[in-house]
């Protein structure tokens, strides 16, 4: 007799899945409505897990004597589970005690399911039976002393309490029963209370097989396949895909892609395709989950800045809309920063600071919220705290949700109701604690959104037992999955498993397994392809031994015609693209520009780059590193020895001034400017702090050793600010420092904390392009009085002057120029040519930029140090971009 | 074949084990499938034989020939000898099979044929105690930011006051404060922790670290020396001696000596005692070193005052130049002589070793701080899978037994490519037969070709492929065998080899300097024509080279129809002039794994999509995007949008300045804005990659790409985007093209072009009818610095060096320098056998391509010999005549062409999205609809609980009507508290909400309505509690559970929702009316269903509310409509779906 005719006779069917559950209903509406049937009693079925807890219920209420203990859910379950596993003895050492916790649940279950009496694993000694044993012992008296069962007794409790359904049952879905559910059978078998039904009513009426050229071609082919099919009017349609799980985004795209094309861009409508993909995810990976999770870890701990950049830019805190941009910048203002440490507190002042109102409103509401009670409770009371947090800050945001957001939001409060349920199993908890518990709870809650009931399921192969279909397709049928090798439990001893008939366990159960699989599918649909993958990556695959005498058809014969996806008829249809030479940006109105000397230095280095960075504002994103930024400790060096300086004024008083009264100067103040620059929130910043403060007394401290054999000199001002006009443009120019020397003549100063600075780097290195023009640039500046230019090097290791002067006697480091260089042909050959070429190509640098000049023409290796290639397009010239275009004008 | 008969007869005894010698073109793959197929005859189950191989494509490839033989073996026997073999073997397994029931041909995966890693993988995963693991490890593709993670975790440390934090200090004080260095050597280091974890641990456990370190130093020192005094003899031992002390005196007599060359002369000259093999003559060793070699490392011609030899003393100078032409004769010498100034000092300096007692310290725990990121990401790194199947085997004493891990125990184990073994490998390997004895019936049978060991990256070690010739694995004898053939070149081919390669390799096999001897081929294919092509070429540029590249590509495509042409380079850079020859020639070639895709330009462009679209404040990106070919916006546009105001973000520019653009800007800027703005709206509703791509395709990114290529390309950077995103974005979103690195294009299988492009790495085990090397003369860079460098001393005096990095700034570490000299020399040596591994995969046509510098000086021009690390130096001695011949008169020096303008490429402004096949729509819309939201909060909740236990109990009540009475329930309160905490009533709440199920169903039976509604006054008829109805309303199958259905004594038929609200306060008729109408909709559709299941009778509807007493009709004006007709405006909230 067939399912639903049992059905019709009001036998409770029942199942091995909620999802066939699910499918068993719609087919067998199918049938009543081709009966000509408008209503109906709804069929009773149920899944086997469902029903067992429902009986236990009945049976209690039924019952006289003593009530039967309450059976825990599985999250409840699991909890215990952690905690025995957690702090045994024996998961001290494992890196992953969480997931042990649950091999240990499914090793229970198994044990369960094939009567493996615990017992016996006290007969082996592997570490892993050991391991088992102790933790099914202590899961055993947790849930003694909480007066409560798991699921997986039930099946016992039934055999045990001689148990009789109080209606007829039948069962599907089934590819394995275990004896512990066999048993049962068995005995209402004899009670007359299993209605047998035979599966395969459908003969099928073609079977082919495969190949396809690799696993991704397969789901494109079986997607084209079932458009096919459901054009054709077949009117259930089963696609089963192995890893489905892991592959569900890139197979819905597909199916996608072929189903409906056009709503692959932002235009077009959510594809609504006759196709379910059987495959949740977890609700953690909704990005409305994610971000109640991101708001309240945040509340709960300080988190670094990607963490609050994060929360700065999700659409899901009130607000989120309208202040984006605000909140974009404010986000990038904290890296500017630095700060690696935020909380609440913090953003709800930073919001204010960056003028994000909204923002700032509800972060008050939510630290209000923090500074009242948030000690230790229990997981039901968290769970309204953590909405009250959640709803303070506005979560989920004000945009209208789609209904994949709105039940998003539904499943989430269920998930927060199971939450509360935990107060049974779990004790009071900190906020800690508890938010670790729901992320947990977040990421083993499986979650799709519902569709319409549709045509063509996608599925995997466990999941689709007992489900039949009028045209099915099964992929990834190579020689190593069907059949698999063989998987016993890690923690049974294998000779139990073996003895007991686990059928993962031995090669011969293995096999078994597949040819069954392969015979239902056979059976039970009237057209089956069997596919496979030819290869992955670069090894070969056979197709499955199995499928050996099934007839073989090619996939060009199978699948005739192949929807193109938007992505390739957008590239077959392109047009010509125009060409546009356009490297000028309108010239500068005002005379002055941003960023100093560094305008000629990037105008050098590249003439986009100036262009775009100072003039478009195209910075580079900044990022938190972990110590102290380079920035950061150039501005201290230049504040420390501009104050040391300013209050030595002269060589001689540095001369006057005795080793320890200079060390503590210098301490002082290097103490101080690091305070206020680093102001650092954390301990390890305040470390890192600590050694800078030393670094910088040993390096300035060596410097000014070195300064004191110098000739003579006397600091005329250190870092103020200078007006320069050149080629039409006037730069703001910050020498570190001028030291007059005895002659009258100046010596111009640059701190630089790099090794790799050299006087070389002055000279042009392509004609008219310096690498380095700061230095000379303010050397023109101070035009007849300069005598010389030097790098002071503050680097590990290394303290010292490197500089070249007209003659004039400066100390080490510092040399005529050219004396001791190699000059190359076409290097100035004395001083006069070398101020000569700097005015000249200075002035025309500038000239340049005052223009507009933009070409994208970088230096050698300019471009590595440059963050603006996907602006300027210079990879286009590598490659063979340039090929066939038409010219623009 | 004759040539290698008895060998492959021997290798196939299945008592014995061996290690064979294997060079390319040998047949390695049949000979071990054949020992695997006579291996099966022989043990019980086909578990018991453990294959491995190097990658899936070998694994998979093996497995395929075996059963290809196994079904052969079923058919006829062959006539040819040499397939005769594998048949009889084959036969044999078949026997078997069919006696013990394997089931082979049905069950392939029952053959234990895998790689390293899936060993390892099953290894931890079938041992989760015993690894220490808890569960199967997820491993990850890319694990820096794991690494990235427990360097934060560690530094986070610094301050806390513990050792840690100290030793940290002093690194980063080592450092120059530079933390992110720090953390960037120690992420290095993680990534290779399996190679140091247990000597760092071993080291630490050792009581006198310092003393068994430099004795090991001392080892190698004296060692040396001892190979040198022999090598000088007693004579010119005692002669050098004299020699240094007369000119270290000479020297320190110079005023103008430099200050930091003193200190070493004046040890030299004031030594007193004699010359010896032995360390602590090592300043006098490097002073007679100093003495005898320029700066350049070559011997002095001659020598004069500058040396320390006046000529005031013409008999000193005199001894002097004897000494260095006798030494110059002698090239061994010579080697070792030179070989002094790298030799290590003996003894570690104080502040090098504090560096090392802090790394100890350190390292460990930032191994501890990485386990913890493993544990917070639930994934952890290939290394550790490896490490834990490692611990999992136990110790090579005491194995773990290995039937818990195999099923089976173990018999045979196979490994192919032995040489490029690896330390932590051999360990495994070591584990694995740890409990073997010899004559056991156990073998172990290694194969490979230490001539093709290319593979240091991934610490592979062909020291040990050697070392187990001579010595076995432990106690394992292994008899080594050699192959010869070589059934893969043309003859021609295998002569030059034989000729050119004994030099390029090493002349002696060294274990320690990772040097292999060449093992000449016999050429075993004698009709296959061909021969090698020198094709030299003098100051030439990249693009000249590719143009010859082309010319040799092409002219082989029309040679002849099939055969396969590969070109061959040894590493990923500098491969676009290359492509873009051959793209401009319109030669279809595949590129395999070489183009790093972050610089291709659709890449570049889906990057800054990317950023734009993740973070407003991007402007770079925006500003990109706005440049891209989609757009196109000039400079003069885009700078009203950015110049005006850099505090605002682009997408606000563009919302406010558009009008100010010009004519075309405003079209382009609009046609851009309009997809952008609706993606911002999408944000959070799609996976990042889905997202980028939905507006990349509406943008018209797949239109303004060039190659089709490019869509691959794009594909390989959203895949790379799906693995880094969290929820929709991304952690990080300026570390994106960090990401990025490392992403190569995988060509899509059927594209198979005759010409590929690929790396020698990647061409490893294939074979090409044309195999083009082209830049032979480029060289590598040198490794980068790391923060601790290791050796291991191999042989009789085995032991560890240690090294950390010299001091930011400091001077360089002789220990340091020493290990990394070593591996220099490593590093040069494997690049010999990287050109071995190319040259050998021509069948036919061997084409090399290089370019020598030369310079004119006095009207003759002279060849530059090649760069040392060049490929081009190796083969110097056999091409440099073909060089000599190209190099013209005189040389013009090199002139790069001046590069033209860029251009600005865009998509032309009326462009639009194709037309697409047509949408197949659903069948039916979505089932939900958008209820305004319900707060979470218990009471609500609990209160809908406390509604299903009321049904519940109704309905076994109404089931039972004897048994009806309050006191029974009173009498069941503990069952109805278990029953409420099931269904998710929080444990406190309990109580108060079995009060409320009580005083609920107290009412009712209290109530006359309630009575009347349960049927216990009067009779009703049809009553039914819970009725679930399912039908047909609106072409829709919907399903509805009805709370209590009758027909009363007026005959009207009944539908009544149970609702256990309460209300205090006023306002009651609002509370009701709003009651009524949340629940209308759903009263309508059971109305609609009833009215089908009894389609006579008239139904009415109707609010029941026990705790209010309230009965509360609803009127749903179905008198007159029809239910099919009813437009079905409300939405089913979905029964039929799963919860
Ligand atoms: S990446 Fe290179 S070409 Fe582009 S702007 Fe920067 S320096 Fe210029």
């Amino acid at each position: 007799m067939s399912l639903n005719s049992l059905l019709d006779q009001g036998v409770t069917i029942l199942t091995a899945s909620r999802r066939l559950a699910h499918a068993l209903k719609l087919g067998y509406a199918r049938h009543a409505q081709s009966q000509g049937r408008q209503v109906w009693a709804s069929p009773q079925i149920i899944p086997w897990s469902t029903w067992l807890r429902q009986m236990r219920l009945e049976s209690r209420a039924a019952s006289t004597e003593g009530s039967l203990a309450p059976v825990l859910t599985p999250a409840q379950a699991r909890i215990v589970w952690d905690e025995v596993v957690g702090n045994s003895s024996a998961a001290r050492d494992l890196l992953d005690p969480s997931n042990a916790a649950r091999m240990a649940a499914r090793s229970w279950r198994r044990m369960q399911d094939y009567l493996i009496p615990l017992e016996r694993l006290r007969d082996f000694d592997a570490p892993e039976a050991q391991a088992l044993h102790t933790w099914c012992e202590g899961f055993l008296q947790r849930c003694e002393a909480l007066g409560a069962v798991d699921e997986t007794r039930l099946a016992q409790w039934m055999l045990n309490s001689k148990f009789l359904p109080p209606a007829q049952v039948a069962l599907a879905g089934f590819d394995v029963v275990p004896p512990a559910m066999s048993l049962l059978v068995e005995r209402w078998r004899e009670a007359g209370l299993i209605a047998d039904h035979s599966a395969a009513t459908t003969a099928t009426a073609s079977v082919c097989v495969v190949g396809a050229a690799d696993a991704d071609t397969e789901v494109e082919l079986a997607a084209n396949w079932a458009r096919a099919q459901v054009e054709r009017g077949v009117a259930t349609i089963g696609v089963i895909l192995p890893d489905l799980q892991t592959r569900r985004e890139a197979v819905r795209r597909t199916f996608e892609d072929v189903f409906a094309p056009g709503s692959r861009q932002v235009h077009g409508v959510p594809a609504s395709m006759p196709v379910v993909i059987a495959a949740p995810a977890a609700l953690s990976d909704y990005p409305a989950v994610d971000a109640a999770l991101l708001i309240l870890q945040l509340a709960t701990s300080p988190r670094t800045s990607t963490h609050a950049g994060r929360i700065l830019r999700s659409p899901f805190i009130a607000g989120g809309d309208t202040e984006r941009g605000k909140r974009a910048l404010a986000d990038l203002e904290l890296r500017e920063q630095q700060r690696d440490r935020w909380d609440w507190f913090e953003l709800e002042r930073w919001a204010g600071m960056m003028g994000c109102e909204q923002l700032q409103l509800a972060a008050r509401a939510l630290t209000t919220l923090l500074r009242g009670d948030l000690g230790p409770a229990t997981a039901s009371q968290w769970a309204e705290r953590f909405y009250s947090l959640l709803r303070a800050i506005g979560w989920p945001g004000d945009r209208k949700p789609n209904s994949v957001e709105h039940q998003t939001r539904e499943k989430f409060q269920a998930a927060l109701a199971e939450f509360g349920t935990f107060d049974a199993v779990a004790g009071r908890l900190t906020m800690k604690q508890a938010l670790r518990r729901l992320a947990e709870l977040m990421r083993d809650t499986p979650f799709e959104p519902e569709t319409a009931t549709a045509a063509v399921t996608v599925i995997d192969a466990a999941t689709s037992a007992g489900m039949q279909f009028d045209a099915l397709w099964v992929a990834g049928l190579d020689a190593d999955r069907l059949p698999a090798s063989v998987s016993p439990d890690p923690l049974i001893p294998l000779e139990l498993q073996r003895d007991a008939g686990l059928p993962e366990a031995s090669a011969g159960g293995v096999l078994q397994m597949a040819t069954r699989q392969l015979q239902r599918w056979k059976a039970g649909n009237s057209v089956l392809v069997l596919s496979w993958p030819e290869r992955a990556g670069d090894a070969e695959f056979m197709v499955s031994p199995l499928l050996a005498d099934l007839p073989k058809v090619a996939a060009d014969v199978l699948v005739p015609m192949r929807t193109k996806t938007l992505r390739q008829l957008a590239f077959e249809t392109r047009p010509q693209l125009t060409a546009l030479l356009d490297d000028n940006a309108p010239p500068l109105t005002t005379a002055s520009a941003r960023g100093g000397a560094r305008v000629l230095e990037l105008q050098s280095h590249c003439p986009f780059r100036a262009q775009a960075e100072l003039r478009l504002g195209a910075a580079p994103l900044p990022h938190v590193g972990l110590g102290t930024a380079p920035m950061d400790r150039g501005a201290i060096l230049h504040l420390l020895l501009a104050e040391i300086w300013g209050s030595l004024g002269t060589q001689q008083a540095l001369l006057a001034i005795d080793d320890d009264s200079l060390a503590e100067r210098v301490r002082e103040a290097a103490a101080r400017h690091v305070a206020h620059t680093l102001q650092p929130a954390t301990r390890y910043r305040s470390r890192l702090a600590t050694l800078e403060v030393e670094n910088l007394v040993r390096q300035v401290t060596r410097l000014l050793i070195q300064e004191r054999s110098r000739p003579p000199f006397s600091v005329r001002f250190a870092e103020t600010e200078e007006l320069y006009r050149i080629g039409g443009l006037t730069i703001k120019l910050r020498p570190d420092r001028i030291d007059e020397l005895t002659d009258g003549s100046e010596l111009l100063i640059d701190y630089k904390l790099g090794d790799s600075h050299q006087p070389r780097d002055w000279i042009d290195v392509w004609p008219g392009r310096p690498s380095r023009p700061q230095l000379p640039l303010y050397g023109l500046a101070h035009g007849e009085k300069l005598g010389a230019l030097a790098y002071v090097v503050l680097a590990p290791g290394t303290v010292e002057y490197r500089g070249w002067s007209n003659g004039v006697e400066v100390g080490a480091g510092v040399s005529q120029y050219p004396t001791g260089l190699r000059i190359d042909f076409g290097d100035p050959q004395d001083w006069e040519a070398l101020l000569h070429q700097w005015r000249f190509s200075l002035t025309r640098l500038a000239e340049r930029f005052v223009a507009g000049e933009a070409s994208v023409d970088p230096l050698p290796l300019a471009c590595q140090m440059c963050h603006l290639t996907t602006f300027c397009r210079i990879h286009e010239r590598a490659s063979a971009e340039s090929v066939g275009e038409s010219d623009d004008e | 074949m004759s040539s290698d008969a008895a060998a492959r007869a021997a290798a196939l005894d299945p008592r014995r084990s061996f290690i064979v010698q294997a060079p390319a073109g040998s047949g390695k793959t049949e000979l071990l499938t054949q020992r695997y197929l006579r291996l099966l005859a022989n043990v019980e189950a086909p578990e018991q034989i453990l294959a491995i191989t190097f990658t899936r494509k070998a694994a998979a490839e093996m497995r395929q020939r075996i059963l290809l033989a196994f079904a052969a073996a079923a058919d006829e026997a062959p006539q040819s000898p040499h397939k005769r073999i594998t048949w009889d073997l084959a036969r044999a397994v078949r026997e078997k099979d069919a006696r013990h029931s394997w089931h082979l041909a049905q069950h392939p995966s029952r053959l234990r044929i895998q790689t390293i890693d899936a060993l390892n993988a099953a290894l931890a995963r079938r041992l989760p105690m015993l690894a220490a693991t808890g569960a199967a490890l997820q491993p990850t593709n890319d694990a820096s930011p794991l690494y990235e993670a427990a360097c934060r975790g560690l530094i986070e440390r610094l301050g806390d006051g513990s050792a840690v934090s100290a030793n940290l200090e002093a690194l980063i004080v080592h450092l120059g404060n530079r933390v992110d260095r720090l953390a960037e050597l120690l992420s290095g280091l993680l990534a290779k922790r399996d190679q140091w974890l247990h000597p760092v641990i071993h080291a630490r456990a050792s009581e006198n670290l310092r003393a068994v370190l430099e004795d090991t130093l001392r080892g190698v020192v004296d060692r040396h020396l001892a190979v040198l005094c022999k090598a000088l003899g007693d004579d010119r031992v005692g002669e050098l001696l004299e020699l240094i002390r007369y000119s270290a005196g000479n020297l320190l007599a110079n005023d103008a000596l430099a200050p930091a060359r003193k200190p070493l002369l004046e040890s030299c000259a004031g030594w007193s005692s004699t010359l010896d093999a032995d360390s602590r003559c090592l300043s006098l060793w490097r002073g007679i070193a100093t003495m005898l070699f320029k700066q350049d490392g070559d011997l002095y011609a001659s020598v004069s005052i500058r040396q320390g030899f006046p000529t005031t003393n013409q008999d000193f100078k005199a001894r002097m130049q004897r000494m260095l032409k006798s030494i110059g004769a002698e090239p061994f010498l010579c080697e070792q002589l030179a070989g002094l100034h790298g030799l290590p000092d003996v003894a570690y300096a104080p502040d090098q070793w504090r560096i090392v007692e802090a790394l100890l310290e350190v390292l460990p725990q930032a191994v501890a701080e990485l386990q913890l990121a493993f544990q917070s990401h639930g994934e952890a790194d290939y290394v550790e899978i490896a490490l834990r199947a490692l611990r999992a085997l136990g110790t090579a004493e005491e194995p773990t037994d290995l039937a818990l891990a195999f099923d089976y125990r173990l018999q045979h184990i196979l490994v192919d490519e032995f040489q490029d073994t690896s330390f932590a490998q051999l360990d495994l390997l070591e584990r694995l037969t740890g409990g073997w004895d010899e004559g056991d019936g156990r073998t172990l049978f290694c194969v490979g070709d230490p001539m093709q060991s290319i593979y240091r990256f991934r610490q592979a070690e062909v020291g040990l492929f050697l070392e187990l010739q001579q010595r076995g694995l432990r106690n394992i004898h292994l008899e080594p065998l050699r192959l010869t053939a070589n059934f893969r070149s043309a003859a021609a081919i295998v002569d030059w080899l034989n000729r050119v390669f004994p030099a390029v390799l090493a002349s002696q096999n060294d274990p320690e300097q990772g040097a292999v001897k060449y093992s000449p081929s016999v050429a075993s294919v004698v009709d296959r024509a061909g021969q090698v092509h020198v094709h030299a070429s003098v100051n030439a540029d990249d693009a000249t080279e590719a143009t010859r590249i082309v010319a040799i590509v092409s002219e082989a495509l029309q040679r002849d129809d099939d055969g396969n042409i590969a070109i061959l380079v040894p590493t990923r850079t500098r491969v676009d002039a290359i492509a873009r020859a051959l793209t401009l020639a319109a030669i279809d070639f595949d590129a395999v794994e070489i183009e790093q895709l972050r610089d291709r330009p659709v890449v570049q462009d889906l990057i800054a999509l990317t950023r734009a679209l993740v973070h407003l404040g991007d402007r770079t990106a925006w500003l990109a995007v706005l440049r891209a070919p989609w757009c196109a916006l000039t400079l003069a546009d885009l700078h009203v949008l950015a110049a005006r105001d850099t505090r605002i973000t682009i997408d606000e520019a563009l919302k406010s300045h558009v009008d100010d653009l010009s004519a075309d800007g405003r079209v382009r800027a609009a046609r851009t804005y309009d997809v952008l703005s609706a993606a911002l709206t999408d944000r959070g509703r799609w996976p990042l990659r889905t997202w980028v791509e939905r507006t990349w395709n509406a943008l018209g990114g797949p239109a303004s790409v060039s190659r089709p290529q490019d869509l691959d390309n794009a594909e390989a950077f959203f895949r790379r985007l799906e693995e880094i995103e969290t929820a929709g974005d991304l952690e990080d979103v300026a570390r994106l093209e960090a990401q990025l690195d490392r992403l190569f294009a995988h060509p899509r299988p059927q594209a198979g072009a005759r010409v590929e492009l690929m790396t020698i790495h990647a061409a490893k085990g294939l074979e090409f009818d044309t195999v083009i090397l082209p830049g032979l003369h480029r060289w590598t860079r040198p490794e980068d610095k790391e923060l601790l460098r290791w050796t291991r001393i191999v042989g009789p005096e085995a032991g560890m060096v240690l090294a950390p990095i010299k001091a930011q700034g400091g001077q360089a570490d002789s220990i340091y320098r020493w290990i990394e000299l070593l591996e220099r020399q490593r590093v040069l040596r494997e690049r010999a056998r990287l050109l071995y591994v190319a040259a050998t995969r021509a069948k036919r046509d061997l084409h090399l391509l290089g370019n020598a510098e030369a310079a004119s000086r006095d009207n003759e021009t002279a060849l530059r010999e090649p760069r040392k690390g060049s490929m081009l130096r190796l083969l110097w001695h056999a091409v440099a005549a073909d060089f000599e011949a190209a190099a013209p008169a005189s040389a013009a020096p090199l002139t790069s062409l001046p590069v033209p303008p860029q251009k600005l490429r865009r998509l032309p402004v009326e462009w639009t999205l194709p037309v697409l096949t047509p949408t197949l729509g659903a069948t039916s819309d979505p089932l939900v609809d958008i209820a305004p939201p319900v707060p979470f909060d218990w009471v609500t909740h609990t209160s809908r609980h406390v509604g299903t236990l009321v049904h519940r109990e109704l309905d076994r009540m109404s089931r039972t009507p004897e048994a009806i009475s309050v006191t029974t329930l009173t009498a069941a309160r503990a069952r109805l508290a278990a029953e409420l905490a099931e269904l998710g009533v929080p444990v406190d709440r309990c109580e108060s909400a079995c009060d409320r199920v009580i005083t609920a169903i107290e009412q009712i039976l209290t109530d006359p309505r309630g009575r009347w509604l349960l049927g216990l006054d009067r009779q009703v008829r049809e009553a039914q509690s819970e009725l679930a109805l399912s039908g047909v309303i609106n072409g829709r199958v919907i399903e509805g559970i009805i709370d209590r259905t009758f027909v009363d004594e007026h005959g009207r038929r009944w539908i009544v929702d149970f609702k256990t609200s309460t209300h205090e306060g006023g306002g009651l008729d609002e509370f009701l009316a709003a009651e009524v109408e949340r629940y209308r909709s759903q009263l309508l559709r059971y109305s609609q269903l009833m009215a089908l299941f009894k389609p006579r009778e008239k139904v009415h509807a109707a609010l029941y509310f026990p705790l209010l007493r309230i009965w509360k009709e609803v009127d749903l004006g179905l008198a007159t409509a029809k239910p099919e007709s009813k437009p079905g405006a409300e939405k089913v909230p979905g029964q039929l779906s799963l919860l």
